[in-house]
């Protein structure tokens, strides 16, 4: 009787196990073990804090799995004080997926293809005639980078300046610089209202 | 018959009082008021005011004479008087009868001696005269005290009758407004129980309208959801699953474009909403406010008070799809661009901006972005045949794949990381590649986001002036300058510096 109850727990918890496996395997990550090996073992997502505003908005985005692949991406990440300082209604509740899109266009605002380094934007800069650069993100528009001193200024469309404030935190499938000040895309015509 | 009979008295006593007066001589006229009044009566009709005023003789005389002074008209007069009251009555019999014996006084005075004996007869025949005169006054008494209660009666009746046809009158005034309130009444309720019928019977249509959707739906959702193969079997079938030609490839239920809002506001309870799939709960989280259901490619965010659907968000499945009718506001013909974005067709950014090559107008295909979604559609029939969900601007995560997308469709060099299992397809969108649930079709994840991409021959587009090759490529691949070297899409390209022409692809990074 005993061993009879061992086995259906034993039974009963390798079910529960298989059952976890499609989650564990692909979901959680949104990647596949391919991917997820290509990403290398310390990813963007791993180093970011979960709990910080600008990932709970890539997780509404559904961009949080996106930064365990491969990429690589180069993201410049607002600190929580500078979500707290955006105007009220902008992005209150990242959890709402009534902001969902709003969320994905910020956050793919904040992504680059490829890995640029502070160094690779001073260059840039420095070659450029106006002394700015145009920085394409992966959401499609672009933003300005200027040198303030040595510090990297952005400026996004409407004018909005980021100084960066930590930069090259490398990661295995990108690097992410800190920023003082959250980049408000522009809103494209066409694009779909905020619900 | 008795007014005739009343006259024909009068008149008779008319003429024998002056025959009984002629014997006197002329001088009657100066005797007293009963000469004058039988002079009265003879003249008859007018002037008999001044010469009653001008008489003497006591009221009852003169109430006397005035009956008889009116002539023709007397017994009206009489009647008049007498209608007065019986008192009255008796008392002018008594005149005249005073009168009468007056009168014949002063013929006696008159009269010689040697006449006793005539006089007796004619005190007699006097004294008969008078009697029937009195008689006659009875008579007339009694048949105007007659013709009076006669005509009390008469007024009687006639009040009686007044008040009979005053009471019929509102009898029927009443029945009348009865008649009219039961009839209103009857036309109210009619109108009501009508209006209720009416009612009902949306009611129960609607009802029995809703309940065949939800059953479409709930069949279509369980049925055709896991499979993807839905177009190449509801083609074979040759049903279109009672929907409208256009309507049923939507697999929503058969709700044209923009009914969806509808439900906004409604008892969620109303329509048969389906739980949010588990792979998707974390993006549609319920809190003590609201909970989510999913139901013909909307999430309804519903109310925990109320049950009532506060609002709803579009999946891809819920837009165009094709085979719909492109809305005519945003048609090839009428649109004027404001419907894209203008990295899709009009440039925005750059005309050598990537996406904009992917698609180009042409003569049998327009492109126009809505909702998220890049739409083809057909320049001549206005039809929806294409549908490309975008990411960024489009809802990505939480959103259905719409109809018809089963097919594999990776980029070459991310095939090697994003193949379909059986757990998780992946399906690329402008934009990204997307890990889709191929039991619900819903996009449960982004796999992978992608750049605009650029090709060899083309004009390095703006914003790539920055280094941005992968570390593990960076010693071999560094900008010098001859030639720039930059990262797009899982691919490194060698770009000349003068020129900017994207030259070749020197390294994939994913195959």
């Amino acid at each position: 009787m005993r061993k009879a109850a061992l086995s259906l727990c034993l039974a009963a918890a390798m079910i529960s196990t298989s059952a976890c496996n499609k989650n564990d395997a692909s979901n959680q990550s949104g990647q596949t073990p391919a991917a997820a090996k290509a990403a290398g073992g310390k990813t963007i997502a791993a180093g970011l804090a979960a709990d910080s505003r600008f990932m709970a908005a890539a997780k509404a985005a559904g961009i949080d799995k996106t930064l365990t692949g491969p990429g690589p991406y180069t993201v410049f990440v607002p600190d929580d004080a500078a979500f707290a300082k955006l105007p009220a209604g902008s992005l209150d509740n990242t959890t709402d997926p009534a902001q969902r899109a709003k969320a994905t266009s910020i956050v793919t605002y904040h992504m680059l293809s490829g890995t640029v380094l502070a160094a690779d934007i001073g260059k840039a800069i420095d070659n450029a005639k106006d002394h700015k650069t145009l920085m394409i993100t992966v959401g499609g528009p672009t933003f300005t980078a200027s040198k303030d001193g040595d510090t990297i200024v952005l400026t996004d469309s409407a004018g909005n300046q980021a100084h960066v404030t930590k930069a090259d935190d490398q990661y295995s499938n990108g690097v992410v610089h800190h920023i003082d000040a959250v980049l408000t895309p522009p809103e494209p015509k066409g694009a779909p209202a905020s619900k | 018959m008795t007014r005739l009979f009343l006259a024909v008295g009068v008149a008779a006593l008319a003429i024998a009082a002056p025959a009984s007066a002629k014997p006197g001589g002329g001088n009657g006229g100066h005797g007293g008021g009963g000469d004058r009044g039988g002079a009265q009566f003879r003249g008859g009709g007018g002037g008999h005011a001044s010469m009653q005023a001008r008489g003497g003789g006591g009221g009852a005389d003169r109430g006397a004479f005035r009956m008889q002074s009116r002539g023709g008209g007397g017994d009206r007069s009489a009647f008049r008087m007498q209608s007065r009251g019986g008192g009255e009555r008796q008392s002018r019999a008594f005149a005249f009868q005073s009168h009468g014996s007056g009168h014949a006084s002063v013929r006696a005075d008159r009269g010689p001696s040697f006449r006793m004996a005539g006089r007796t007869a004619h005190q007699d025949r006097q004294a008969f005269r008078a009697e029937r005169v009195n008689r006659q006054q009875m008579r007339m008494a009694d048949g105007n005290q007659f013709r009076v209660n006669r005509n009390d009666r008469q007024q009687a009746r006639v009040m009686e009758r007044n008040q009979l046809r005053a009471n019929r009158i509102n009898e029927r005034q009443q029945m009348q407004a009865n008649r009219f309130n039961d009839r209103q009444m009857r036309v109210d309720n009619r109108m009501a129980a009508r209006d209720q019928l009416r009612l009902d019977r949306n009611d129960n249509r609607a009802a029995l309208r809703n309940d065949a959707r939800a059953n479409r739906i709930a069949s279509l959702a369980a049925g055709d959801w896991g499979s993807r193969d839905r177009w190449d079997r509801g083609f074979s079938r040759g049903s279109i699953d009672g929907c409208p030609p256009g309507l049923w490839m939507k697999n929503n239920g058969c709700l044209p474009p923009g009914q969806e809002r509808k439900l906004l506001g409604q008892s969620i309870n109303s329509f048969r909403a389906a739980s949010v799939p588990l792979a998707l709960t974390s993006f549609y989280p319920d809190t003590n406010d609201y909970y989510w259901r999913y139901n013909d490619g909307y999430m309804y965010q519903v109310d925990r008070r109320s049950n009532l659907v506060d609002a709803l968000l579009p999946l891809i499945g819920g837009g165009y799809v094709p085979g719909t009718m492109f809305p005519s506001a945003y048609s090839p013909y009428y649109s004027s661009g404001y419907t894209f974005p203008n990295y899709y067709g009009n440039s925005y950014f750059a005309d050598d901006y990537g996406w904009n090559a992917f698609y180009p107008d042409t003569p049998y295909m327009d492109y126009r972005y809505l909702n998220g979604n890049v739409y083809g559609v057909d320049p001549y029939s206005g039809m929806v045949e294409d549908v490309i969900p975008t990411y960024a601007y489009g809802y990505g995560v939480g959103q259905m794949l719409p109809a018809g997308y089963g097919y594999y469709n990776v980029p070459y060099q991310y095939r090697n990381m994003y193949y379909d299992t059986s757990d998780y397809n992946y399906w690329y969108a402008p934009g990204a590649i997307y890990q889709v649930d191929p039991s619900s079709q819903l996009i449960t994840a982004v796999a992978s986001l992608l750049s605009p991409g650029f090709s060899v021959g083309q004009q390095l587009p703006m914003g790539y002036d920055v280094y941005n090759v992968p570390y593990a490529y960076r010693s071999t691949y560094y900008d010098t300058p001859n030639a720039w070297y930059r990262y797009n899409n899982g691919y490194i390209y060698q770009v000349d510096p003068t020129t900017r022409l994207v030259q070749a692809v020197v390294a994939s990074l994913l195959t």
